[in-house]
C-alpha cells in the first residue's frame, strides 16, 4: 500500500469523511467523494508547497469536491424541476436522504438540529461543520474556505442565529399542529 | 421527546458540538483498492484528453509550411491593421483599418487553403472560466496567456487559460507561448516574440529579456498587437509592470517607439465583452484592448457601475458584442471590502439563457479589475444556478478566464 496514502489515512481519514458526510448528508456519496479527495491529493501531492498546513490543504480539497457534487446535484435538480414542473417543495420531499443511523440513535433535539442545518446556506453549513463538528479554529476555517477570519466569525454568528430561528419556527409550528 | 422551552444560541452551540461522530465503513484496504482502480481509469481519460496536443502541434507545423509554400494564397486575402503610435505608458488600444501591408506576425490558419477544420467547428460554445476545483485538479499546470485572433476587420487579443508544463507560471508561459495554437477554436497563438528569459524581478514586476534588436523593426500593427498581448498575459498573471532587457542590457528597441525600459500593465478598466470566432466559439475579451470608441472614448477612470453599463452598450462591431444583455437592468452596485453586491431587477430576467453565464462571468472579471474577490448577485434567485455558480451565495471570483479544458 502506498505509504503516503497510509499516513494520510491514519492521520486525517475519519475527520475528512465526517466533514464530507455532513456536507452531502449521504453516506454512500461521502464514500465516493472521499475516494475522489484521495485521488486529487495523490495526483497533486508533489505540488503541495506547504503554504498552508497539510490539514487545511486536505480539508480545502474535500470542501471543493463536496461543493462540486452539491452543485452538480443542484443542476440536476433544476433540470428535473424544469422537465416535470414539480414545485420546489415536492422535489425536496423526494430529495431527502434517510437519517443516518448515528443520528437516528440520538435524541429528538439532535435530529432537529441536524435537520435545521440543512436549511442554512451552504456558506453557513460549511462554517458550522468546520467550527463545531470538526472543532477547527477560526484561522484554520478561514484558510480552508479562503476567507478572512472576520468573515468566518460573521458567517458563524449568522448561522447560529439562522439555526435559532429555524428551530424556534419549527417548534412553534409543531405546537400549533398539536393544538389543532 | 420534544423540547418545551425556546432554543437559545448556547444550547444550539452545545448540540452542534455533540453531533455524533460519523465513521467511514469502508476498510482502509478496500478504499485503497478502489482509489487505485479510479486512478487507472483517470489515467486512461487523461491520455485521451491530452491526445489533442501532438496532432495540434503537427497541424501547426503543416500550416506553417503551407504558409511558406503558398504565399500567393495569402496575398489574395484582404486584411490587416493600422494602429496608432505607442504611447509612453504603453496603454494602447487597437485601431482597425484596412491596410493589408501591415499585419502582425501571428499564425493564421483559417484562411490557409485546403485545411479542414475539426468537427468542433460546428459545435461552438462559450469557454467559461476555470473553477477552484480546476485549480486543484490542474494544480501546477494552468497558465493564462494572450493569443491573437483574426476577423475580417483586423486582429484582436484574447486571454486564454491552457494547460502547460513548468515549475512555475512563468516557465509554463514560456512553454505555452511556443506550443499552444487555438486554431480549433478560431483563434491563433501568442505573437512570435523572441524571448530569452522571463523572471520575476520583485513582487509585481516581471523581467523579460529579448535578443538585441529583435523588436526594432516592428510595424505599427505588430507593435500594438505585441504590446497588448504582453499586457493581457502578464496582467492576468498578476504583474503590474514589465522591465525589459536586451541580451542583458537595460531596455529594448521597440519598433517606432524607440527605447522602452518598462511597460505598465494596469490600464484603464473597461470591462469585458464577448468575441465570437468563425468556429462559433465565444471568449471574453478585455474592453481596453478594442478600438470601439464607445468603450474607449477616453482614458478617464470609470467606476465599476459605469463599466457595467458600458458592458451593455459596447460592441457594435460584428466580431464582439456586449456581455450583459441589453434587457437586463442592473439597479445597484455596492462594494464592501472585497465583496461587491450586484443587484439586478428580477423582472428583467427571463428563464435561463446561455448568455447569463457569460454575463455573470464578465461581471465577475470586471469586478476583479476593481480588486474585488467575491460577488454576490441579488435578483437572480429565480435562476437558482448559472453555470457552476449558485445565485444566492457569495461567489469567489475565478482566476482563470476562457479556460480551454
Amino acid at each position: 500500500m502506498n505509504h503516503e496514502f497510509e499516513r494520510l489515512y491514519e492521520t486525517y481519514h475519519h475527520a475528512l469523511f465526517q466533514f464530507l458526510f455532513y456536507m452531502v448528508r449521504n453516506r454512500q456519496v461521502a464514500e465516493e467523494l472521499v475516494q475522489e479527495v484521495y485521488i486529487k491529493v495523490l495526483n497533486s501531492y508533489s505540488s503541495f508547497k506547504g503554504d498552508s498546513s497539510e490539514k487545511t490543504w486536505l480539508y480545502s480539497i474535500a470542501r471543493h469536491v463536496g461543493i462540486d457534487w452539491i452543485r452538480s446535484q443542484n443542476r440536476k435538480k433544476r433540470k428535473f424541476l424544469g422537465v416535470f414542473e414539480l414545485s420546489e417543495k415536492e422535489y425536496q420531499i423526494k430529495d431527502e436522504d434517510p437519517l443516518p443511523e448515528e443520528i437516528v440513535e440520538e435524541r429528538e433535539e439532535m435530529k432537529q438540529v441536524y435537520d435545521a442545518l440543512r436549511k442554512c446556506t451552504l456558506d453557513q453549513q460549511q462554517v458550522i461543520i468546520l467550527r463545531y463538528i470538526e472543532s477547527l479554529s477560526i484561522s484554520e476555517t478561514a484558510t480552508i474556505l479562503g476567507w478572512s477570519g472576520s468573515k468566518v466569525k460573521t458567517t458563524q454568528h449568522r448561522a447560529i442565529k439562522a439555526l435559532k430561528e429555524l428551530l424556534n419556527v419549527n417548534e412553534q409550528s409543531e405546537l400549533k399542529e398539536v393544538g389543532k | 421527546m420534544k423540547r418545551s422551552s425556546n432554543w437559545d444560541e448556547k444550547t444550539i452551540e452545545s448540540q452542534l458540538k455533540k453531533m455524533p461522530k460519523i465513521e467511514d465503513k469502508q476498510s482502509k484496504e478496500a478504499l485503497f483498492e478502489r482509489i487505485q482502480e479510479r486512478l487507472q481509469e483517470d489515467e486512461v481519460k487523461v491520455r485521451k484528453k491530452k491526445s489533442w496536443f501532438i496532432p495540434a502541434v503537427a497541424s501547426a507545423a503543416v500550416l506553417f509550411l503551407l504558409l511558406l509554400l503558398v504565399p500567393s494564397f495569402l496575398n489574395e486575402t484582404e486584411f490587416a491593421t493600422d494602429v496608432p503610435e505607442m504611447g509612453d505608458d504603453a496603454n494602447l488600444m487597437m485601431e482597425i483599418n484596412d491596410h493589408p501591408e501591415e499585419e502582425a506576425d501571428v499564425a493564421r490558419t483559417e484562411e490557409a487553403p485546403g485545411i479542414q477544420t475539426t468537427e468542433e467547428v460546428n459545435n461552438g460554445y462559450y469557454l467559461s472560466a476555470g473553477q477552484p476545483i480546476d485549480e486543484l485538479e490542474f494544480s501546477g499546470e494552468l497558465v493564462t496567456l494572450a493569443v491573437v485572433a483574426h476577423y475580417p476587420k483586423g486582429e484582436i487579443v484574447i486571454p486564454v487559460t491552457v494547460l502547460s508544463e513548468g515549475d512555475n507560471v512563468l516557465d509554463r508561459f514560456m512553454v505555452a507561448k511556443d506550443l499552444f495554437s487555438g486554431e480549433a477554436f478560431g483563434i491563433g497563438s501568442f505573437p512570435k516574440i523572441e524571448i530569452n528569459s522571463v523572471t520575476e524581478e520583485q513582487e509585481g514586476v516581471v523581467a523579460i529579456d529579448v535578443p538585441s534588436n529583435s523588436l526594432e523593426n516592428l510595424t505599427s500593427a505588430e507593435s500594438t498587437v505585441y504590446s497588448l498581448a504582453l499586457q493581457e498575459t502578464f496582467s492576468k498573471l498578476g504583474y503590474d509592470q514589465i522591465q525589459f532587457t536586451s541580451d542583458g542590457e537595460q531596455g529594448v528597441f521597440w519598433g517606432q517607439h524607440g527605447m522602452l525600459q518598462t511597460m505598465e500593465l494596469q490600464g484603464p478598466r473597461r470591462g469585458y465583452y464577448v468575441f465570437h470566432t468563425d468556429t462559433g466559439h465565444q471568449f471574453l475579451i478585455n474592453g481596453r484592448t478594442v478600438s470601439d470608441p464607445l468603450i474607449n472614448a477616453n482614458f478617464d477612470d470609470l467606476s465599476l457601475e459605469e463599466v457595467l453599463q458600458l458592458m451593455q452598450q459596447g460592441g457594435e462591431n460584428s466580431a464582439y458584442s456586449a456581455s450583459i444583455p441589453t434587457d437586463v437592468v442592473i439597479t445597484n452596485v455596492e462594494k464592501e471590502g472585497d465583496i461587491v453586491t450586484v443587484t439586478i431587477d428580477e423582472n428583467s430576467i427571463d428563464s435561463y439563457r446561455e448568455e447569463y453565464l457569460i454575463m455573470v462571468e464578465a461581471i465577475m472579471f470586471a469586478a476583479r479589475d476593481f480588486d474585488m474577490n467575491y460577488v454576490q448577485f441579488e435578483g437572480l434567485d429565480q435562476l437558482y444556478q448559472v453555470g457552476p455558480y449558485v445565485m444566492n451565495e457569495q461567489i469567489e471570483i475565478p482566476k482563470y478566464m476562457n479556460f480551454i479544458r
